[in-house]
Parts: structure tokens; C-alpha cells; sequence
């Protein structure tokens, strides 16, 4: 059953990139380049050859799989369906985390394997950035063991019951606010990043892969749009819920709203403008300062 | 609770692939030279399984001293350089300190009311041979003047029998109910500044086994933040079985990955002459072997799925969640902390590491004798590979070793599970890559692209120092990293080479223990106004001696 709906995520990931785009493009007036451009792209991308500079060695040929083959590894664990019962109770919450960091690790090896400045330059923000918000991540993930009192992957985000969900919802907006600022940070998105450039200024994730092409470059784009699809699943997990639905009633409810977080995004990005690199440790504190608000709050009231 | 074996196995392991790769390491050595490594590296070997072995108190102090001063014999190997004899002097200083302690603590140990003054002792004793954070000063020193086996031996298997003394001599008292809270909190604060310490002051660090001896404290840090949830956890199982296991299963594991490590490191020394990563880079091509099972073995220690490292930090972080999820305010604190630390230290680590191998292995080299090198002899990288082996062996060792412990092993085996699907998974990518783009159909015909410069050079690629800036610059307040800049002289058209030199020291030296050398350095000086080389000064003092004595004698 989970699996079953790890399938459908897998074949819905490319349209977030696409509904980020389409709802910029509605706010600066223009058509845009449609909802399933990404589609489009991997399939001609798929087609074309990898050239490889004679700098380069294997680990720039095999890390763009070797990231995509962690990413979605991770998205086999996570628990589409909201429900302890039809997945893996010994799932970590640690193991899906750290599979989106071995992909990272690679995405890096892989970029600082081209010997460019530019690559070399993404590189170095890229892991500062991670680096930062690794304990963002796990700060939420204590309050979640606090708030649910389970420690499975699946326990965690099957959702607390709805009186204490009233009761505690200033600390679950906060930390849905602080896991949104890691998801923006993660997907590379405006603020943290700009993914529509890979001029200096911006050089973070679109400058780490200026040397892929071909089915390289499809993998590294197909993976980035389902991390954003997975870190949307488990924002939207974080914020709801144990809803009395059947277990496929609520991953659908979680697969479309992954799609809703797509908008936000968008509109995020469509109405405030990057920040400048050297504030983004700052924002980052701020983001790690807000998650340890709401586990306070919690354990305080 | 019985260590012994598990602590035994790294010395054996680590032991067993270091001399295999010292075959090859001595081989440029003076021939008269080499029976000093051979004699001292078995003795250091002896002396750390006596320390293990050693049936009682006595016998384990004479086999600690034994171990330290045959370790000394190898750290000073290359005792032509003067670098070299500083850091033997601060190891043996470090030995002694650490020594004398722990015969305080043996006879504190005897008495029933000194419980907590014996464990202070030890914790000191102990750290300064595992490297808690401020006594750590001889790690960062030693590892990179000694040898590359040494080091390997020393990092691997020798630095956590600390942890088998602490564990040894007090672990049987001090998980009990009135001592575990002030131990729990000494060993996780400890842990806690080590992990993250260490691993920011390995970051910015060029010299490559310097990385790696700062990266040791780290990992010595995670271990005890291990041993602090434990200790703190105990009465609260599964959180402290959860704990120990972890910080057991980190033990072995940083034995096989960090001794692998250090040994690449000592195959990059032997092939190009250099540590400075900043002079290194491309050798992935030229030294290949070397360069992948570097790269395996980093991954391992950075925590990563699919290895073996990944499980043991997962038990730890099992035992921070169960300590979250109970209702005792100190263990919620002790689980938050550990959560956070232990993230951010992975993150750095991470980020170290990429460093390391970027630096070293990737892009172009930044020198002629990184240009030049070639992969060694096969039996080096043999060695390396061989622990990288018994690394994965780690897997369901660290399985077995939860069922030792009682604890259910979904956890882990989904781990192990997932972390193969990842691998199986990348090796189907691969293939599909491969039938895409067939080996072979677009050869590589030019260097990287570089945005359009025509002739890109090795010095415009990024350096490991540059890749490393805006984290050491964010921590600088931590690091207080020296930068000078050399500017360049002569007439602007005919400049002389400008250049910008950094370093980042060892805090605890430079801050903590030289102005303490210092104050009693000045303190002893004050006896020389007694010694001034004037004879009549010495008569008038033995005079006045013998009056005294005289005038005792009588009053008495």
C-alpha cells in the first residue's frame, strides 16, 4: 500500500517544479513555461549523451545516480500514508534524514570533481548551509518525539490527536515555520538560493551542477524535485492531524497538499527577494531559535 | 560487564592491516632505521594488549605506562625534525600527567567514600589519552609527526582504551543511583564540546592527518557522549543499553574507518612528499585505489547510510529520542542536547570530510609533486582495503551487538535493509546511465569549462582552505584563525609572488595550558635568586643552614 503511493510520488515529483514556476510566472504577468515542463525536459535530457572533462573522474559519472538512488530510497521509507499500521514500524526518522545527506555528500563529491572554481564555490555553501540546518531538523524531530511519543519514522508523523493539536498549536506553527525555512534552505529556494541563475551571486546549487548534462543532469534534476516533494510530505505531516480517514484517503489528502507547499513556495518566491549570502547563517540561527521556542512552549504549557 | 574483547579487536585488526601497510611505508627508510619502527610499533602493540588483558591494578598502570612510552619511541621516528620532537615532548608530558592521575586514582579507587574524587582523576587521566577537550593538546601534534601506521595504530586502537579504563574501573560503581548523575553529565558535557570541538578544528586544518587527528576528537566526543547517556539512562532502559551499544559500536567503527583513513593519509605522504591539501588534489586519477577507499572509508565516518558508521550513530540517536520521550526534565535536556550536537557535529562532518577528499583526491593538482605521483605498492592499499572489509562486517556486527545488549534489532536491520536497497538501487541507476550514455561514446577531449576562461589553471580551481572559509569565518570567534597576508614587492609591473597564509591553531594550547606552563615557568624562576653563581651567597646560606639546624637541635 505505502508503496503503492512512493509510485504515485515518484511520477508527480517533477509538477512541483513546475507549479513554483507557473505560480511566479502568475505573479509577474507572464505565461510561463506550463506545468509539465520539467517532463518535457527529462525526457530530452534523457536522450542526450554525458560528456565529461578529462579533469573528471568516476565519482563525477556515478554521483548524480548515486544521490538520486539516496533520495528515493528515502522516499520508499517515508510513510505516504500517514499510518503506523501499513508501514515499517523499526524506520528510523534519523535513517530518512541521513539518506538525503549521503545524496547531498555526493551531489558535492560529484561537483567538486569538475577541479572549477565555480563548482568548488557551490560546493563550500552548499555543506555550510546543510551544516546549519542538520540541527534544525533534529531540534523538530525531539519536539515530534515529545509531542507523539513515539520515535518511529512512521509514528512521528502519523499526526497527535486533535485536542492536543488544538491545545499545542502555537508551538506546531512554529515548528512548521522553522521546517519550512529548512525546506526553502534544502530545495534551494529564494531566499537561501536563487535557482533561477548560477551567476556569482548566487552560486549555490545551480553552480554545483554547470558541468552536468545529458541523463547526469535528468537525475540531478529529477532528484532535487522529489527531495522538494518529500520535504513537503513531511511538512504537511508535521501540521496535521490524526485525521479519522483510511489510510488511502490520507495519502491522497498528503500528496495533493505537497502540491499546495509547491504554491507557497512560489509565492515566496514571487514576493520577497534573495537575501544577501552572508545573512543567511543568521536566518538559519533564527530558523533553529524558533524550532527550540516551540519545544519549549510545548514542555512549558 | 566484561570489555575486553570488544577492545581487543581493534588492536588486532588495526594492528594486523598497519604493519601490512609499514612493510611498504619504511620502505624509503635507512635500513638502520627500520628495526626502531618495527621494535617500538610491537611493542606499543604488546603493551596495548597487556593493558586489556592486565589482571589487576597494578598490572594495568605498568602496561599503561608501557603502552605510552613505546608509542613515544614512535611518535619521535622522525626525530631529525624539530616540529617532530616538540610533539614527542608534549605526548610524553600528556603519557606522565595522565599516569600519575591514574595511580591517584588507584588508590582512591580503594576507599569507598572517594568514589567521585577517584572518577574526577580518572576522567582526567583517562581524557588526556582519549583527548577530552582541554587535554587533547598532544593529539593534533603527534598524529601527524608520527609515522602513518603509528598514527593509524594510535588513532584507531590506542586513544580509545581511555575509554576502556574509564570503563573498567569505574563503569561497575558509577551508572549507580548517587554517582550517575554528576558522571552522566561529566562524560555528555565532555562529549558534547569534544564532538563539536573537534570537529570545527578540523575543519579548517590543511595538513591533512592534522584533519584527521582533530577529527579523532571528535569521534572520541561522540563516544562519550555515548557513555553519558548510559550512565545517565541506566535506570531508564532501553535509553541506556540504546547508548552503550552505540557508543561500543562507534569504538570499533572508528578503529577500522579512521585507521583506514590514516593510512591513505600515509600512502599520500610516501607518494608526494606533502599533507599540505592545499598543495595536493587530482590524485584520484593517479593514485585510484587509494583515493576510492579513502573516499569509502570518509563516507563511513561521516555517518552516512549505507555503512557501517551510520548504525552506530543511529543508536545513539535512538537513546536521545527514548531519553526525549520520558518525563524526567534532565534526561529531556540531556536527549535535546545531544539531538542538536550530534546533528551539527555530523553536518561539520560531513563538510570535513568533502573537504578532505575534494582537496586531496579531486580537480587538478596544485603541484608538481602531486602531478607526479603514482598508486603504491598494492600491499598499502591492501591494508586499507582489508579494514574497509571488516568495516562492513560492522553491519550485523553492530546487530549482534544490540542483541547483546537486549534490544530489538528492527531498527538496525531496517537500516542495514535500506542502506543495501540504496546501494542496489545506485548500482541500477548506474546501469541505466551506462545503456543512456555507452562508455566510450563521447571521450573527454578538453579540461572543465570553467564559464568560458580559455586556460583554467589548478591554482584557480578552489582549495581545500577556500572551501572551508565561510564556515571557519562564521566560528571564528571559536577558531581565532591567523591570516597574514604577504603582499607582493618590487615594481607593480614586476611583481614579486603575493600570498595569504592562514592557520588555525589549537585553542587549548595557545589559550589554556601555555599560560599555565607559563605562570610556573615564572614561578620556578623565582629560585634563582638563590642560585646566582656567587660563592659567597652559597657559603652564608649553608652558614645560616648549619645555625638554624644547630639552634633547633638545642631548642628541641
Amino acid at each position: 500500500m505505502n508503496f503503492l503511493f512512493f509510485i504515485l510520488a515518484v511520477v508527480l515529483a517533477p509538477l512541483l517544479p513546475g507549479i513554483v514556476n507557473q505560480t511566479k510566472a502568475f505573479f509577474a504577468g507572464r505565461r510561463g513555461p506550463g506545468f509539465f515542463r520539467l517532463y518535457f525536459d527529462l525526457w530530452k535530457l534523457l536522450r542526450k549523451s554525458c560528456p565529461r572533462s578529462t579533469t573528471s573522474t568516476w565519482l563525477f559519472d556515478l554521483a548524480p545516480a548515486i544521490s538520486l538512488a539516496a533520495t528515493l530510497v528515502a522516499g520508499m521509507i517515508f510513510p505516504w500514508t500517514l499510518d503506523t499500521a501499513t508501514t515499517l514500524s523499526g524506520i528510523s526518522a534519523v535513517l530518512f534524514f541521513y539518506l538525503l545527506g549521503t545524496g547531498r555528500f555526493f551531489t558535492v563529491l560529484g561537483a567538486l570533481d569538475t577541479g572549477s572554481a565555480f563548482e568548488g564555490m557551490g560546493a563550500s555553501r552548499e555543506v555550510q548551509f546543510s551544516a546549519l540546518v542538520e540541527p534544525i531538523v533534529f531540534v523538530i524531530l525531539g519536539f515530534l518525539v515529545l509531542a507523539t511519543g513515539q520515535t518511529s519514522l512512521a509514528g512521528l508523523l502519523a499526526g497527535y490527536d486533535a485536542g492536543a493539536w488544538a491545545h499545542h498549536s502555537i508551538s506546531l506553527v512554529l515548528a512548521v515555520l522553522a521546517f519550512f525555512a529548512v525546506l526553502l534552505s534544502e530545495c534551494c529556494r529564494v531566499p537561501f538560493d536563487d535557482p533561477e541563475t548560477h551567476l556569482e551571486l548566487t552560486m549555490i546549487h545551480e553552480a554545483m551542477i554547470l558541468d552536468n548534462a545529458g541523463p547526469d543532469l535528468a537525475f540531478i534534476l529529477y532528484g532535487a524535485a522529489f527531495k522538494m516533494m518529500l520535504l513537503a510530505a513531511f511538512l504537511v505531516a508535521l501540521l496535521l492531524p490524526a485525521l479519522p480517514l483510511a489510510a488511502p484517503a490520507k495519502a491522497a489528502l498528503l500528496l495533493a497538499s505537497t502540491l499546495g507547499v509547491a504554491v507557497l513556495v512560489g509565492i515566496v518566491e514571487s514576493v520577497i527577494a534573495r537575501m544577501r549570502f552572508l545573512k543567511t547563517p543568521q536566518v538559519l540561527s533564527g530558523a533553529l531559535m524558533v524550532a527550540i521556542l516551540a519545544t519549549l512552549l510545548f514542555v512549558l504549557f | 560487564m566484561n570489555f575486553d574483547i570488544l577492545f581487543l579487536l581493534p588492536i588486532v585488526a588495526v594492528g594486523l592491516a598497519a604493519a601490512i601497510h609499514a612493510t611498504a611505508y619504511l620502505h624509503g627508510e635507512a635500513l638502520l632505521h627500520r628495526p626502531r619502527f618495527w621494535g617500538f610499533f610491537l611493542a606499543t602493540l604488546v603493551a596495548m594488549a597487556g593493558v586489556v588483558l592486565a589482571p589487576g591494578k597494578i598490572a594495568f598502570l605498568l602496561a599503561w605506562e608501557a603502552m605510552g612510552l613505546a608509542s613515544a619511541g614512535l611518535v619521535a621516528f622522525e626525530n631529525e625534525e624539530k616540529a617532530v620532537r616538540k610533539a614527542t615532548w608534549i605526548y610524553l608530558l600528556a603519557c606522565h600527567a595522565g599516569a600519575c592521575l591514574l595511580m591517584l586514582a588507584g588508590v582512591l579507587l580503594g576507599r569507598p567514600d572517594a568514589f567521585l574524587a577517584a572518577f574526577f582523576c580518572g576522567i582526567v587521566g583517562f581524557g588526556l589519552k582519549i583527548g577530552f577537550p582541554p587535554f587533547h593538546v598532544w593529539l593534533p601534534e603527534a598524529h601527524p609527526a608520527a609515522p602513518a601506521p603509528a598514527s593509524a595504530v594510535m588513532s584507531g586502537a590506542m586513544i580509545p582504551l581511555g575509554f576502556y579504563g574509564l570503563l573498567r574501573f569505574f563503569w561497575p560503581q558509577c551508572h549507580l543511583a548517587p554517582y550517575a548523575t554528576p558522571c552522566g553529565w561529566t562524560l555528555l558535557v565532555l562529549g558534547l564540546v569534544g564532538a563539536l570541538g573537534g570537529i570545527l578544528f578540523a575543519l579548517p586544518q590543511a595538513n591533512l592527518k592534522r584533519l584527521l587527528a582533530f577529527s579523532s576528537v571528535e569521534n572520541m566526543g561522540v563516544i562519550a557522549i555515548g557513555l553519558g547517556l548510559a550512565v545517565l539512562g541506566w535506570d531508564a532502559q532501553p535509553i541506556g543499553a540504546l547508548a552503550l551499544a552505540g557508543a561500543l559500536a562507534h569504538v570499533l567503527n572508528h578503529a577500522l574507518l579512521k585507521g583506514g583513513l590514516f593510512l591513505a593519509a600515509g600512502s599520500v605522504l610516501r607518494q608526494t612528499g606533502t599533507l599540505d591539501q592545499d598543495l595536493l588534489g587530482g590524485l584520484m586519477k593517479r593514485m585510484p585505489q587509494t583515493g576510492t577507499l579513502f573516499t569509502l572509508n570518509a563516507l563511513g565516518l561521516a555517518g552516512l547510510p549505507p555503512f557501517n558508521g551510520f548504525l552506530g550513530e543511529l543508536l545513539i540517536y535512538s537513546a536521545a529520542f527514548a531519553a526525549v520521550r520520558t518525563s524526567s526534565s534532565a534526561l529531556i535536556t540531556a536527549g535535546f542536547l545531544v539531538l542538536a550536537f550530534l546533528a551539527l557535529t555530523g553536518g561539520f562532518a560531513a563538510a570535513a570530510y568533502c573537504k578532505a577528499i575534494g582537496a586531496t583526491f579531486l580537480g587538478e593538482p596544485r603541484s608538481q609533486a602531486a602531478a607526479e605521483a603514482v598508486e603504491t605498492p598494492r600491499r598499502m592499499w591492501l591494508a586499507q582495503l582489508l579494514l574497509f572489509v571488516l568495516s562492513l562486517a560492522m553491519v550485523p556486527g553492530t546487530i549482534y551487538l544490540a542483541r547483546l545488549f537486549g534490544l530489538g534489532t528492527d531498527l538496525l536491520i531496517a537500516a542495514a535493509v535500506f542502506g543495501g536497497a540504496t546501494a542496489a538501487l545506485a548500482a541500477a541507476l548506474i546501469a541505466l546511465r551506462r545503456f543512456l550514455c555507452p562508455r566510450g561514446a563521447v571521450k573527454p577531449a578538453c579540461p572543465t569549462w570553467d564559464c568560458g576562461y580559455a586556460e583554467p589553471t589548478a591554482r584557480m580551481a578552489y582549495t581545500g582552505t577556500a572551501f572551508t572559509q565561510p564556515l571557519a569565518d562564521l566560528f571564528n570567534p571559536i577558531l581565532h584563525a591567523r591570516r597574514h597576508l604577504i603582499p607582493f614587492r618590487g615594481h607593480p609591473a614586476t611583481p614579486t609572488d603575493a600570498a595569504l597564509v592562514g592557520e588555525t591553531d589549537d585553542r587549548a594550547l595557545a589559550g589554556f595550558w601555555r599560560p599555565i606552563f607559563t605562570f610556573f615557568a615564572r614561578l620556578f624562576q623565582q629560585v634563582h635568586l638563590l642560585q646566582n653563581g656567587s660563592l659567597h651567597l652559597y657559603i652564608l646560606l649553608i652558614i645560616l643552614a648549619v645555625m638554624a639546624l644547630l639552634i633547633a637541635a638545642f631548642v628541641s
